[in-house]
């Protein structure tokens, strides 16, 4: 939780309550502890939402220890919105009225992924890791971007940007090492549509500690 | 009775639950956000909503993440009421951000000119690069010049009344929608904007109340204005925009739920001269009454069945073994897919002028267990029902790729006319202001958007003389052209050729 914001509603608290009580890949002890906040829950939602926070970052580390380096090219799939908010950027973003007059921008541009590209912000790290969920990028082949929403069950409209990112940029990347996400993972991102049992059709997720932005090989606009 | 500070509390806890719910990295967290605040709001509540937001910025401003998403929303959904408290934030501050949030809103006539002064004395205070004072100045200044490719865009975008030529700097910008707010109400307004939003406008608030005169630029012959004040906003408007004309004055009557939103917002990309807004498909557009769930409901009744499926009584009896219909208190009563059935057994037999026609169309589709939309539905002569597969149709139950005449289902849905008769109406639009769904009433045909068969307003209307007035009064959320409309249509219901 960003520091000095206590929010949060019951039905957040109490979503978060039951994806960690649920999944057995968990430590006994933060499984223990959401058992516990859950008397709290519905009276005390922002305190319980802080607390599940904090405890999930500290399981997500422990988690993390069991990473391995990935095996193939990856894909990150945003919105428009998103990619407005936290990957243009800074003097770009500020050319703009909102992330709506950027997609017009874009789309009425011949090459929307190199306009994107050319775009992207300078930061070091461009998916921090607890917002890095990525998709092997051979699961995304073929898919247009109403099958990509399906597929990683997200509930955006298209279009969507994929960052693409090949083995060969992310194994010079010696910080990222990838695992399968859990329910300590969907807290942050605030991703109620995750499922233990993963993506439909066998598709995967992983998740990574940071993703630099060395390891960005382009970005596609699937409209 | 709430005080205003204690319902602007209210809003302002209310704000900042949703901003803890919302994933600050997915989707449209500012639409989120704004969706998750104003559903299901009174009208005091909605009104205290503005004043809300802007108290939480100090709340945020630990929250970098949160806090960009607020300017957003501050920006996108033109809350200008904010700007005091922008200006607070930003003395304390110094944020980039929320000075060109600030910057975005301060052209807005609702804003105390008192406000922008201020804004510009914290600009001027500011150490900023030349691009950065170039990007403000841009948003407060319609005579700035701009200095890359990109901002003249943006000026474009802000500053409609300085786009040379009709149509000629359109590609690229984003509609703008100017929403009237004399007699309106903040409720409904908050999400219509949000439908507005989502399309793809801009949105710009015409407050009822202006502190100060808008400049000449901010309005143009691009804008659309949405009226609940009829003349009054043309009035109004016009002493600032010499190139708006009446076409761009869309009066609207209020929309009451979210299916006569949808149809308002139709109307604007309309007046928009569009497509120009991103509209979802139609959430009663019954491309779904083909699915599973939906195909196989519907309780209609004989005279339904006969206007809908554009055929006769007798021959409705003659097929009563084909169709099997269900018998409930002395009555027969068909389902959707015998209603399909027999539309499409009619209309095949139409084309094809076998009037004689076997009756294998008619148990293959009542047997058919749903697909995804009617375009991906066909039927050939014998019976075989078949489902849309990669570029052809196959049979649903073999797989078997067809090769024979079959007949699409859209084909069917489509209105029919047919000699001297009734024309068949369209499904599942029968008329322009009602519709079918055999999930809704037993689907007989309902005023679009409302609960409210035809046949019942036409019933009423026709008890005596001149009850439109009286239908009118029993039903004051419908409008009356809807009204008329479904009278028209409950007649044919009623008294069915």
């Amino acid at each position: 939780m960003p520091k000095g914001l206590e929010a949060g509603s019951a039905e957040m608290a109490l979503w978060m309550i039951r994806i960690i009580e649920e999944d057995d890949r968990l430590g006994r002890e933060i499984r223990n502890m959401a058992t516990v906040e859950r008397a709290r829950a519905a009276n005390r939602p922002p305190l319980v939402i802080s607390r599940l926070e904090r405890a999930a970052a500290d399981e997500a580390e422990r988690l993390q220890l069991d990473a391995r380096p990935p095996t193939s090219d990856l894909a990150r799939c945003i919105s428009v919105e998103i990619f407005f908010d936290w990957h243009l950027d800074n003097s770009v973003r500020r050319e703009f009225l909102n992330a709506e007059t950027y997609r017009r921008l874009v789309e009425s541009t011949p090459e929307p992924g190199q306009t994107l590209f050319a775009d992207l912000d300078t930061a070091e790290i461009v998916f921090p890791g607890v917002f890095s969920w990525m998709i092997p990028r051979s699961q995304l082949a073929g898919l247009d971007s109403m099958a990509i929403v399906t597929a990683i069950q997200v509930t955006y409209r298209p279009p969507v940007v994929v960052f693409v990112l090949p083995l060969e940029l992310l194994r010079r990347a010696p910080s990222v090492r990838v695992r399968v996400p859990c329910a300590i993972d969907a807290i942050p991102r605030r991703h109620t549509t995750w499922s233990r049992s993963g993506l439909p059709e066998g598709r995967t997720e992983l998740i990574d500690s940071n993703v630099p932005r060395s390891a960005v090989g382009g970005i596609e606009w699937r409209a | 009775m709430a005080s205003v500070a204690d319902l602007e509390l209210a809003m302002a806890r209310t704000a900042l639950a949703a901003f803890g719910d919302v994933s600050p990295v997915e989707g449209y967290p500012a639409l989120e956000v704004w969706r998750s605040v104003t559903d299901g709001l009174g009208r005091d509540e909605a009104q205290a909503l503005p004043i809300a937001l802007g108290e939480i910025l100090p709340l945020l401003a630990r929250s970098p993440d949160r806090l960009r998403i607020l300017l957003d929303v501050l920006t996108t959904f033109d809350v200008f009421e904010s700007m005091p408290a922008l200006l607070r934030y930003i003395a304390s501050s110094g944020d980039l951000d929320a000075v060109i949030c600030a910057a975005n809103l301060a052209p807005n006539p609702g804003v105390n000119p008192a406000d922008s002064t201020r804004l510009q004395q914290l600009i001027d205070s500011m150490r900023l690069s030349n691009h950065d004072r170039n990007v403000l100045a841009i948003r407060l200044d319609p005579s700035a010049e701009p200095t890359t490719q990109r901002l003249a865009l943006l000026r474009a975008q802000l500053w409609p009344g300085t786009r040379s030529g009709e149509g000629t700097v359109d590609s690229g910008l984003a509609p703008i929608v100017a929403v009237d707010e004399i007699n309106d109400s903040a409720d409904f307004r908050w999400q219509l904007i949000g439908d507005l939003i989502s399309a793809g406008a801009v949105v710009r608030r015409l407050p009822a109340t202006w502190l100060k005169e808008p400049q000449r630029a901010w309005l143009g012959g691009s804008v659309v204005v949405l009226s609940w004040s009829g003349e009054a906003a043309m009035a109004r408007l016009a002493p600032f925009s010499s190139d708006m004309t009446v076409a761009q004055f869309l009066p609207a009557d209020v929309p009451t739920n979210k299916y006569s939103r949808e149809r308002l917002l139709r109307q604007i990309d309309n007046a928009l001269r569009g497509p120009r807004l991103r509209i979802a498909p139609d959430s009663r557009d019954v491309p779904d009454m083909m699915e599973r769930d939906s195909y196989r409901l519907g309780s209609f009744d004989a005279r339904e069945m006969v206007y809908l499926a554009g055929s006769r009584s007798s021959t409705l009896q003659r097929l009563r073994l084909d169709l099997e219909p269900k018998e409930l208190n002395s009555g027969l009563y068909w389902s959707f897919n015998q209603l399909v059935a027999l539309r499409t057994w009619e209309f095949w037999r139409r084309e094809t002028g076998r009037f004689r026609l076997p009756t294998d169309v008619l148990r293959g589709l009542v047997a058919f267990q749903g697909a995804e939309t009617p375009t991906q539905v066909a039927v050939t002569g014998d019976g075989r029902v078949l489902v849309a597969s990669g570029q052809g149709f196959v049979d649903w139950k073999t797989g078997q790729v067809v090769s024979e005449d079959f007949v699409r289902l859209d084909r069917v849905f489509q209105p029919q006319t047919f000699g001297g008769r009734r024309p068949t109406p369209a499904l599942p639009t029968p008329s322009a202001f009602t519709r079918v769904h055999p999930g809704v009433v037993g689907g007989t045909p309902c005023v679009d958007g409302y609960r409210v068969p035809a046949r019942a307003i036409a019933g009423l209307a026709m008890e005596g003389v001149n009850q439109i007035e009286k239908v009118l009064a029993v039903y004051p959320e419908i409008p009356e052209p809807a009204i008329l409309d479904a009278i028209a249509v409950g007649g044919q219901v009623l008294h069915p050729a």
